[in-house]
């Protein structure tokens, strides 16, 4: 407990110092901040005095920055330069997409990934492993939006078994319409986690608990997953939670290949449009996230090895 | 206990429980098949304890696999397995997983590493508890007979805990309670007790000889030492080089050895209760089998050897009542090899030449505590020592003695400087050597020139990249010694330690064990150092190789007049090189005094338990719990 306690206060402190950060663009953009914030906006003396009044530009820094600390913890990140819209309305829009894509993503990834990876360990140095392990190989080196034209030519386009574009309407039709950006984003992830299981699974095979547990006869299903795996999960335990931060938030190309309206096309918007309040917004949005799926894994691992949970080094 | 077996058919006569026949076991890496075992006929009753007596090398490790179908990878068997009317060699591992547990199963060596770190112990033996039906049992009634088999093995109570909680006695426990939740009629134990403290491999070895008993199991016992196989089993088998020199009855064989090798093995076992005069060592180092492939396998190695021994592939042949002998000239050597036992096991007067003379190291009071670095700031720290005096005088020979965590190793990295003491004052040779950051370079070169010390595991205490000659010419041009003649120096000491010269142009890689721990004593004497601090110097060296060994130790100290800190766990050991002895538990001297005084008649209840822990024949042991 008294760990799960210091990572929250860690995460805790990560996230000051990052809305510090955050809060420091306005300041880092190129322009005056009174130009920024104006935009595309005619600038006499009375708009730029709404604004200066607005963001509180004549206060001093330490309270501009505690003035904005204070509506964004409530999440109001101030209205889009480019649109007037509240930018938590703008990002709540775009996030279920997101989110969708990148929840379909990660479990496509981590099913594959991993199923993929103990069979190559299992049947190690076979042809079976050499084409998975060619396979991740592939995944690995590709980028995603090459993955991404190639699946929409032969899917979409040659065999028409998918749509090319938009999101759908219902259920279904939206997991038809979400599965070729969700194989994209699932393909470079799943090479990582085949590696990681494949390496994990080989090592755990050779290990003395693995030969001893079919020395005594426990079951082969439950020597591979209770015992192999289990131990194999360890390491890829870290690897998927950093790779769904990178899902739920990094899918920019993939929503531009796909012409998805999500979080990531927003972002290359705003930032295109110098929407520095939006531009905010969303990257406060993305730490967090970030620094939340750090805190699972730090969870994640108290689960998977029982050791750290006991922490004792010898002298 | 014993029964009279014959050697090779059960009692019965009607054919054993498991039985091998001709089994070869062969490694293929790449397109280079080498031989593992060469041939080997085996047989184990019910209720029997059989032991399978060989050095690393031998192949028993491998035999052990093959017995449960078990290879590594790129290791194959030929041969037969006979269990219950099946060839094990011939079935599938589907058809092997439901013959492992119910009736054979196998206990590793490594208690740290055989069971699963993330798995309470007590599923970790319900994994293998079935019902009368076969099928696996429920939640409450798995954790209620897991209970009741880590209860058999004495730990009911570490049902919800995991083994890295767990001493390593703890864990083999745990895992012979696993390897017997399917309740076997044979239970193969693979160096069971190797890896363990002295007083727990004592333990273990009457667990499992008392789980036989009251079990009627089946027990095949593989070791290194001939003294445990000797205490534990009914007969015995002695492998060497992948081939059986020797096979008869525990206490016959214990009697009269009627192979070279045998005797070899027992003659450098060095006995707990007296000093040799003189310690007989096999020379050289297991061979590869297919290096003696057509000759006896001992050949190369064996005082007697003739050119008949050089030839052809010596056969196991009856030799006496229920005895096997691969050695073609027993008969010829059998007076001869009885002298010589005679002779190697006469005690030898210990001289106490030095007691009285100056110290050369002096501890006072000596304390170290370890900060425990997983634990809050504040949170108490780890005694290692609490308070360690200690003397050695000059040319005297000084054994620590005490098991994993008694802190022998720490007092030793205090006295070279690897650790600074928390309190104490350490003197050496006059120089206050408490804290070697506060020393001058003067006086740092000089205590470099006084104390030296040798490491136990000489596979990590010699850099992998560096030749012997590079590594041994760096120390002499560091201290000035040597002169202008490096490589003459070089030489020397390579000679010094029963080395060839030839031997300075290899690395460590392609060096033996025992050659590596010559080459790290070679190191040491660079300096011609007063006292040499040896910790654990042989015990990560085969039996026959660790006689030789100690008998350079003893060689050393009569040409050269260094005197030792021997630290180690064997009582056996120790006696052999050292007249004084301090007994180190739990960070204190509990009891110390000429060797022979503390050994015979202990007086700490720990030294008591310690000499008593010492593998004795069945003979010489008093009755087992």
């Amino acid at each position: 407990m008294i760990f799960i306690a210091r990572r929250l206060v860690a995460a805790a402190v990560l996230l000051v110092i990052m809305s510090g950060a955050v809060f420091g663009l306005l300041y880092a953009s190129p322009g005056s901040a009174e130009q920024v914030l104006l935009g595309t906006r005619v600038a006499n003396e009375e708009t730029r005095e709404n604004i200066r009044q607005r963001y509180n530009l004549d206060e001093p820094l330490t309270t501009q920055y505690w003035l904005w600390a204070k509506d964004a913890v409530r999440l109001d990140f101030g209205e889009s330069i480019r649109t007037g819209e509240p930018v938590l309305n703008a990002i709540k829009d775009r996030a279920q997409l997101s989110l969708r894509l990148g929840a379909y993503g990660f479990a496509v990834a981590f099913v594959a990934g991993i199923g993929l990876g103990v069979l190559a360990a299992m049947r190690n140095r076979s042809g079976i492993d050499r084409a998975v392990v060619s396979l991740s190989v592939v995944g690995a080196s590709s980028p995603a939006f090459v993955t991404g034209v190639f699946l929409l030519y032969v899917f979409a386009v040659l065999l028409g078994w998918f749509p090319v574009f938009g999101q759908g309407e219902g259920a279904m039709d939206q997991l038809w319409h979400l599965t070729l950006p969700a194989l994209t984003l699932a393909f470079g992830a799943a090479a990582l986690l085949i590696r990681f299981t494949r390496a994990g699974m080989i090592t755990a095979l050779d290990q003395d608990y693995v030969t001893f547990a079919r020395a005594r006869g426990v079951s082969e299903g439950r020597v591979l997953f209770g015992y192999a795996l289990r131990n194999a999960m360890i390491p890829v335990v870290t690897a998927s939670t950093v790779l769904l931060a990178a899902m739920l938030t990094g899918a920019v190309l993939i929503e531009v290949t796909f012409a998805l309206p999500g979080l990531g096309a927003l972002l290359v918007d705003s930032v295109a449009f110098k929407d520095v309040l939006m531009v905010q917004g969303l990257t406060m949005l993305l730490a967090a996230v970030a620094i939340l799926t750090n805190l699972l894994t730090d969870v994640l691992y108290l689960f998977a090895d029982p050791r750290i949970r006991y922490t004792r080094v010898a002298p | 206990m014993r029964s009279n077996v014959g050697p090779l058919r059960g009692a019965d006569g009607n054919g054993s429980l498991l039985e091998a026949v001709g089994l070869a076991i062969h490694s293929r890496i790449g397109g280079d098949q080498r031989t593992i075992v060469r041939s080997l006929d085996l047989s184990l009753d019910e209720a029997e304890t059989v032991g399978i007596v060989g050095e690393s090398g031998s192949g028993k490790s491998m035999t052990a696999r093959a017995l449960v179908g078990l290879l590594p990878s790129g290791l194959s068997a030929r041969g037969e397995v006979r269990l219950d009317g099946n060839n094990i060699l011939d079935l599938s591992q589907r058809e092997l997983g439901r013959i492992r547990g119910s009736e054979v199963a196998l206990v590793l060596q490594d208690p740290f590493t055989m069971l699963n770190p993330v798995t309470r112990c007590g599923d970790q033996v319900a994994d293998g508890l079935v019902d009368a039906a076969g099928r696996r049992l429920g939640r409450r009634a798995r954790r209620e007979e897991a209970s009741r088999r880590l209860a058999e093995v004495g730990i009911p109570e570490t049902v919800d805990r995991y083994p890295f909680e767990l001493s390593g006695g703890m864990r083999q426990r745990v895992a012979i309670a696993a390897a017997l939740a399917g309740d076997p009629r044979i239970l193969i134990a693979d160096e069971p007790s190797t890896a363990l403290d002295v007083t727990t491999q004592r333990e273990i070895l009457a667990l499992l000889k008392s789980l036989q008993t009251s079990r009627s199991m089946a027990l095949l016992l593989i070791t290194h030492d001939l003294r445990v196989a000797f205490s534990t089993c009914d007969r015995i088998y002695v492998l060497y080089a992948g081939s059986l020199l020797e096979v008869g009855g525990a206490g016959a064989v214990e009697a009269e050895p009627l192979h070279p090798y045998t005797l070899g093995l027992l003659l450098s076992e060095p006995p707990g209760d007296r000093r040799l005069t003189e310690l007989v060592a096999i020379p050289g180092s297991v061979p590869a089998a297919d290096d003696v492939a057509t000759m006896c396998p001992l050949a190369p190695r064996c005082q007697w050897a003739q050119s008949k021994c050089e030839v052809s592939h010596p056969p196991l042949n009856p030799v006496a009542d229920n005895r096997l002998s691969a050695c073609l000239r027993i008969d010829e050597i059998r007076a001869e090899m009885h002298s010589l036992r005679h002779n190697a096991e006469r005690p030898a007067v210990v001289h106490h030449t030095a007691e009285a003379s100056v110290p050369l190291v002096r501890v006072e009071n000596l304390e170290k505590a370890f900060a425990d670095a997983s634990r809050r700031r504040g949170s108490p720290p780890v005694i290692a020592l609490g308070g360690v005096s200690i003397t050695v005088g000059v040319t005297e020979s000084v054994g620590l003695v005490g098991e994993s965590g008694s802190g022998k190793t720490t007092l030793a990295r205090c006295l070279v400087g690897l650790e600074t003491p928390t309190a104490g004052v350490i003197t050496i040779d006059g120089v206050d050597a408490s804290n070697y950051g506060s020393l001058s370079a003067d006086q740092l070169r000089k205590l470099r020139r006084t104390v030296q010390i040798v490491f136990q595991d000489p596979y990590s205490s010699l850099n992998p990249l560096r030749t012997v000659g590079s590594a041994l010419k760096e120390v002499l041009e560091l201290h000035h010694k040597g002169g202008r003649n490096l490589e003459g120096g070089v030489a020397e000491l390579l000679e010094r330690v029963g080395l060839a010269a030839s031997l300075s142009r290899r690395k460590p890689v392609a060096l033996s064990g025992g050659e590596r721990q010559r080459v790290a004593i070679a190191r040491a004497l660079a300096v011609q150092p007063r006292l040499i601090i040896c910790d654990e110097p042989v015990s990560s060296l085969d039996v026959s190789v660790q006689a030789q060994i100690l008998g350079l130790f003893r060689t050393l100290r009569d040409e050269l007049g260094v005197g030792y800190l021997f630290i180690t766990h064997d009582l056996a050991v120790v006696r052999q090189v050292v007249e004084r002895v301090y007994v180190l538990y739990r960070g204190e001297v509990v009891e110390s005094g000429p060797v022979e005084t503390v050994l015979d008649h202990p007086q700490h209840a720990y030294t008591v338990r310690l000499v008593e822990s010492v593998p004795r024949s069945a003979s010489q042991q008093r009755p087992m719990r």
